[in-house]
């Protein structure tokens, strides 16, 4: 079973990631900033982080950072309210894999795990 | 080395050069008319000289008190200043006059190989019964001298004419052109915008008057420049302000319509916890109220925001406001037991009431909402100045410069658990500053001063 990292600090968006995402198969787990996601990164062997980018404690960027600091592999979709094309372009630079904007459609969600677990 | 092209171009040269050429050409004009007319002029001067001595002695010895000294006396006074030589023959054509012999000039203007160059006038006068002629000789040979000594002089005068010419040319390039050269260099520094060219011509002439005028320029240009400066600051702050607000706003509507639509799916597809739709259907609901809320308040704040606000100003008493706003808190007051202190003056401002309420609304509301269960409140309105001190835990580490901008929340993930949406403290802020009265926020040992200071009616 592939294992998913949700890190998202709005605790109802968080819950419906977990709850979409267990339904259609996935081993999940949930982080509500940056920083205790990053510890759960390196602690579990994850084949997808979900994460957001305005988080307390430390940033999604800075965690996509980190990650790809250690591991080029993991594939990382972010999930945020800012889409513009500036942050969209920095994301990808710093590693991101896919971007979902919110508001989104779980189903969208769902797709774009399925796409980058291939 | 010199730019042989760009020395050819220069002002300095150009003006140097043809105040040359002009002085030299005057010069040598003038030299070549003296060359030409000078000899004409000189044999008219003869002619003139000789006829008018002619005229002059006939006409004393022809007169009736003519004598032989007066005669003489003339003559002798004729030697010392004429250019001209006399002599008298009798009727039989002797010479009488000079009696001894011929002057050294006559016998020279005798000779036959200067008759060419003679000029010989005469008439006939009658003294004592006997006729006499008159001869006046004038050289002419001294009219090719003057013609020779000019030619001779040319390469002195030529030497001359260059060495004046040169040395005016050049005096008068660094008087004229010297000024003009500084204000292309002011014009020059001024095209490159740099405003602190302080060089300056000390003229009192056209020049300086161009020179006064550009410094003139130059100040209000910087002026100006500083100005524009702090205009396009301005506008870009006022820019990047308005992006991070659409962005943050963006945020804060996405959000809860991230909960609702995924909440709404779940359910539709009984996933989950979602099954329960009695109790999710609930919580959409109260998210859509939130929803409502917060576009209320982002109008408002848009409102208040707007640079043609305008403002229905009226003499407003404000203790009897303040104590309307409480009672609408009474509630939440009494179930959380906390303890309000009141010293309330009577107190009127000149007030926008719809707009200044709500800052007032929002100073009370926050003290409420942020006081600990059983906690204390302390609100003043004394000398125009109106306090509200709450005690608030952790007050200490929130930055209220940042607070007081549109959507900022004491912390960085912007999630609805912390509470509110980062807009009570901007509107407070605008609908107390569109006034134009000052208010600060202070924060110390958790206990947070929010102070108003407002204007006495004059």
């Amino acid at each position: 079973m592939n294992k998913i990292l949700i890190i998202e600090d709005e605790l109802d968006i968080a819950n419906l990631e977990r709850e979409i995402l267990i339904h259609s198969g996935y081993e999940v787990v949930v982080k509500t900033d940056g920083m205790d996601g990053y510890i759960e990164f390196m602690q579990g062997n994850y084949d997808i982080v979900v994460t957001d980018i305005m988080m307390p404690v430390m940033d999604g960027k800075k965690l996509i950072d980190l990650i790809r600091g250690v591991n080029s592999e993991v594939a990382i979709i972010v999930v945020s309210a800012l889409d513009d094309e500036y942050t969209k372009k920095r994301l990808q630079n710093l590693g991101a894999n896919d971007y979902l904007a919110k508001p989104f459609s779980l189903s969208e969600l769902v797709d774009i795990v399925k796409e980058n677990i291939k | 080395m010199w730019d042989i092209t760009l020395l050819t171009k220069s002002l300095t040269f150009k003006v140097f050069i043809n105040t040359l050429s002009m002085l030299f050409l005057t010069f040598v004009i003038t030299y070549g008319t003296l060359y030409f007319l000078l000899p004409q002029a000189y044999k008219n001067y003869v002619i003139s000289s000789v006829t008018e001595v002619r005229d002059s002695l006939l006409h004393s010895f022809n007169s009736d008190d003519a004598s032989l000294d007066k005669i003489a006396a003339e003559l002798n006074q004729l030697d010392y200043t004429s250019a001209v030589d006399v002599a008298i023959f009798n009727d039989q054509g002797q010479k009488i006059y000079p009696s001894n012999s011929l002057s050294n000039s006559l016998k020279l203007l005798l000779e036959p190989e200067n008759q060419d160059n003679i000029l010989e006038t005469g008439g006939d006068f009658t003294y004592n019964g006997r006729t006499y002629t008159l001869k006046v000789y004038a050289k002419l040979s001294s009219v090719e001298d003057v013609k020779a000594s000019i030619l001779n002089l040319i390469p002195l005068m030529m030497f001359i004419i260059l060495i004046i010419s040169v040395l005016t040319s050049f005096l008068y390039t660094n008087i004229i052109v010297n000024p003009i050269l500084v204000l292309n260099k002011k014009a020059y520094e001024l095209s490159k915008l740099n405003f602190d060219n302080n060089i300056s011509i000390d003229v009192e002439d056209e020049l300086g008057q161009l020179s006064d005028s550009l410094d003139s320029m130059s100040m209000k240009l910087k002026d100006a420049l500083l100005e524009l400066e702090t205009d396009v600051r301005t506008a870009e702050n006022r820019e990047r302000e308005r992006r991070n607000y659409m962005s943050m706003m963006s945020h804060e509507l996405k959000t809860p319509l991230t909960i609702i639509k995924g909440q709404s799916e779940c359910m539709l597809n009984d996933i989950g916890v979602y099954k329960d739709h009695t109790k999710y259907l609930g919580e959409n609901i109260n998210i859509i109220s939130d929803i409502q809320g917060l576009v209320d308040q982002i109008l408002l704040s848009a409102k208040l925001d707007d640079i043609d606000i305008v403002l229905d100003m009226q003499k407003s008493e404000i203790k009897s406001v303040v104590e309307l706003i409480l009672e609408q808190f009474a509630l939440l007051i009494q179930e959380k037991e906390l303890s309000i202190k009141l010293n309330l003056e009577l107190t009127y401002v000149m007030v926008d009431m719809k707009v200044f309420r709500l800052g007032l609304k929002n100073m009370i509301e926050n003290a409420i909402k942020y006081t600990n269960e059983g906690g204390g409140i302390v609100i003043t309105l004394k000398d125009y100045i109106f306090e509200v001190k709450n005690q608030a835990p952790n007050a200490s580490e929130l930055d209220f410069k940042s607070l007081v901008k549109p959507f900022e929340r004491g912390d960085s993930s912007r999630n609805t658990q912390t509470g509110g949406h980062g807009l009570g403290l901007y509107i407070l802020k605008r609908s107390f500053e569109i006034h134009n009265f000052n208010f600060t926020i202070t924060n110390e040992d958790d206990i947070v001063s929010v102070k108003l200071i407002m204007e006495d009616i004059k």
